[in-house]
């Protein structure tokens, strides 16, 4: 046990049991298949991710509490940690209003928006696989890098085929949601849930 | 504070601090050295140790000034959460440059 210790894997495995409970993929994948279902009624459908952005923070905080603590435990990360995510945040948030400005005030030039007639789902393709796999790194939970590569060739393979944009959301999302769902079970039967009687510091304390 | 020293004739492993020396305490240590703070039930899945075994552990590293357990409200919940004292963070690094220094000394 003592032979090697690496402080960064033991911080890194930590933060990765931390969010193998799958929560984050449940509430990620099921707001991309909102994204696409929205999207087969209304066309422009930007300015909706700032509003799902929002509650998809604040439920997720609370599948947390519920679900990951009792049987984890709690822990707080460096504050680097904290950083790292809020920075990727701001960064959606910013990118989104940028989208949103764009579309809203008809910033587009001519020339640009016969481009994206013809390229924008290879663009769509590079940005959200980018972001995924961004994400994946920044955050060490690599699986996300996956669903970068898969949200990549999804997109690409709607432009070939020229598939309606439904198709690679809603398959992105579909996976995201079922890959979350199969780590949650796995989670919950890995980690059975500790009432709070066992397992605390309080309980053992009196012993 | 640390146990007292044995003469063993080497002098680097009688400096050693056997307080975090011990296997089980030095993953405790090392998990609360590179986390902010953290509760009994996730230092237990990580580290794998009983609740007894912990416990122990943890209120070794508590006397000696290591540990300290803070009682807070997270979501107006009572929460009671271990984290490392500046001297317990200060007496690991030394454990770790005193267990390089002895490591460097050692010659096949």
């Amino acid at each position: 046990m003592t032979e090697h210790v690496d402080l960064k894997a033991l911080e890194r495995r930590a933060y990765t049991s931390y969010h193998q409970d799958g929560i984050v993929d449940i509430f990620l994948g099921l707001a991309i298949v909102t994204l696409s279902i929205i999207l087969l009624f209304f066309e422009t459908i930007f300015y909706l991710i700032g509003g799902i952005l929002v509650v998809w923070v604040v439920s997720y905080a609370g599948a947390k509490r519920s679900i990951t603590v009792p049987r984890i435990g709690y822990v707080e990360f460096k504050q680097s940690r904290r950083y790292r995510v809020m920075f990727l945040v701001t960064l959606l948030l910013v990118l989104n209003f940028v989208i949103f400005a764009i579309m809203a005030f008809g910033l587009l030039t001519p020339e640009l928006r016969i481009f994206l007639n013809q390229y924008g789902l290879l663009v769509v393709a590079g940005v959200v696989g980018g972001l995924f796999a961004l994400f994946g790194w920044v955050t060490q939970v690599y699986r996300l890098s996956g669903y970068g590569a898969l949200a990549f060739l999804v997109f690409i393979i709607t432009h070939v085929f020229q598939l309606h944009l439904f198709f690679p959301i809603f398959v992105l999302g579909l996976t995201i949601t079922v890959t979350g769902f199969v780590m949650l079970y796995q989670f919950v039967q890995k980690y059975p849930k500790v009432e709070s009687s066992e397992g605390s510091y309080d309980n053992w304390e009196d012993e | 504070m640390p146990e007292e020293p044995s003469d063993t004739g080497f002098p680097i492993i009688d400096d050693i601090d056997r307080v975090i020396h011990e296997p089980a305490r030095l993953l405790i240590m090392s998990h609360l050295y590179v986390l902010d703070s953290a509760n009994f039930l996730f230092l237990k899945r990580q580290t794998g140790l009983s609740d007894g075994n912990l416990s122990s552990h943890i209120t070794k590293l508590e006397n000696a000034g290591y540990v300290e357990i803070i009682k807070k409200f997270v979501d107006r919940k009572p929460l009671t959460v271990i984290q490392l004292t500046k001297g317990g963070r200060e007496a690991f690094r030394d454990y770790q440059r005193q267990m390089q220094h002895m490591f460097e000394g050692i010659r096949d």
